[in-house]
């Protein structure tokens, strides 16, 4: 079988979404997660610094917090989000649409 | 008058992590995927994607390339949620700031945008520059934090402004097509300072933001939303026409009418600059890099733009004294050699030419 023409590095490029879309899809919920950890440290560190600074940070005072109406609220709201950015990626994998046949004009 | 638009700390912080997969993209990934295309053997960049696909490496290059920018702008924090959210407000400032120095802003709501502009989700901005107006903050954030390859982008202006005072020294009327939002025009008026600057954009919303910045500048700029292929000027008006990252977003068509243009509306020996991704580096990866980015990152006419002859072109639309080059950043001799760079790098090149 001969080789294809060079012009066919297009259509290639076109299969891009195609070639192993559940990898893509998984990809993308592993790098959501990712997302979602990374600003959760940035958060923590945040506070961390704050609250150190401030004298605040005990055991005592984590154990309230924890026990807290607004901790709970916030879990409420919190896993709602996480699980639905979380898994967006495999739902719709691929936001935007495929241009590529426009790399065709002359 | 408050105009920025910060992102919240989470939001910053999201941007932080996108920029630590780019660069994994632009080192580890680029790495492993030009290692990938070697083993290939082949000089034909279709061959080289077929055979390349399988490598882990060029998967997660290019799972990366695409999926990272929307992570930039789509994830949970990426810079397009966090302007929805405040839309009406940054709709505000911009109309606001279309009321100062109103001379200075010529919108035509009426301007037909084209389809290459409405189509194609260009850096998978979903919608794009043409359609909102927090979609104009968004792509200031997206553009003045870190190129798609990391580099400075402030630096890129600098050369562009060097390159204008060498080619036109003594230009008193300058047009800077498909200007967004300003940032080169800007870097063109404080290069020439006594000289009327306008910046023509298709789109209104960046171009409000441009006249927003350089209100904030205490820059004299004028606006004009017009295309750059049918350009508001009379013939012989202008001493220097200049783009900055305009082409490989035009199809080859529009290229053409724009050249026409340029050279119409140029006086003679007038000077012409277009500076944007054309000359590649490395052969056939070089090539197959730069096409796997455009589709990737929906700037498809990356691919027709660097496939184009331009001195050709421009000599056929009425100019002479043309010069290419790599303009920025500096490529080290291996690469001026031939050789790909040791990371993925998006190399600028300056067209200059002066209308015969």
């Amino acid at each position: 079988m001969s080789a294809p023409a060079k012009s066919d590095l297009v259509a290639e490029l076109a299969k891009q979404g195609d070639r192993d879309p559940e990898s893509a899809r998984l990809m993308g919920m592993i790098m959501a997660l990712a997302g979602e950890v990374f600003v959760l440290k940035a958060q923590v560190e945040r506070l961390t610094l704050a609250l150190e600074a401030g004298g605040a940070v005990d055991a005592n005072r984590l154990a309230a917090a924890a026990a807290d109406e607004g901790m709970a609220k916030w879990l409420e709201a919190e896993e709602a989000a996480f699980s639905r950015n979380l898994t967006a990626p495999y739902l719709e994998p691929d936001l935007s649409v495929n241009a590529t046949r426009w790399m065709r004009e002359k | 008058m408050a105009s920025e638009a910060p992102l919240s700390f989470e939001a910053s912080a999201f941007q932080c992590f996108v920029r630590g997969l780019r660069g994994v993209w632009r080192d580890e990934a680029y790495r492993g995927a030009v290692e990938a295309a070697k083993r290939t053997g082949s000089d034909d960049p279709a061959e080289i994607e077929r055979r390349a696909r399988d490598s882990a490496a060029y998967r997660l290059y290019s799972w990366l390339e695409r999926h990272s920018q929307q992570l930039k702008y789509y994830g949970r924090w990426g810079v397009v949620r966090w302007m929805e959210q405040r839309k009406e407000e940054l709709a505000r400032i911009l109309e606001d700031a279309a009321r100062q120095h109103a001379d200075r802003l010529i919108l035509d709501r009426a301007l037909p945008i084209p389809d290459y502009v409405t189509k194609v989700d260009t850096h998978q901005h979903g919608g794009g520059l043409w359609s909102d107006p927090y979609d104009a903050f968004a792509y200031e954030t997206s553009a003045s934090a870190y190129s798609f390859s990391l580099f400075n982008s402030r630096a890129p202006m600098a050369v562009y402004a060097d390159s204008a005072r060498a080619l036109a020294p003594k230009a008193k009327c300058i047009v800077d097509m498909g200007c967004t939002i300003g940032g080169s025009t800007r870097a063109l008026k404080r290069a020439f300072p006594d000289a009327k600057v306008t910046g023509i954009e298709l789109c209104a919303p960046p171009l409000m933001l441009a006249h927003l910045r350089a209100l904030e500048e205490g820059l004299e700029i004028h606006w004009r939303q017009a295309n750059a292929e049918k350009l508001p000027f009379g013939d012989g008006s202008v001493d220097l026409v200049a783009s900055h990252w305009l082409y490989h977003e035009m199809p080859p068509a529009a290229i053409r009418n724009s050249l026409r243009e340029a050279r119409r509306v140029l006086k003679k020996g007038g000077g012409f600059m277009a500076y944007d991704m054309y000359l590649l580096s490395g052969g056939a990866i070089g090539r197959w890099l730069h096409a796997g980015y455009a589709a990737r990152n929906n700037e498809p006419f990356a691919l027709s733009y660097a496939s184009m002859d331009m001195k050709a072109e421009l000599e056929a639309a009425g100019f002479a004294a043309i010069d290419m080059k790599i303009a920025h950043p500096e490529p080290d001799a291996a690469v001026k050699a031939g050789a790909l760079p040791a990371c993925r790098t998006h190399y600028m090149t300056m067209i200059t030419a002066k209308a015969a």
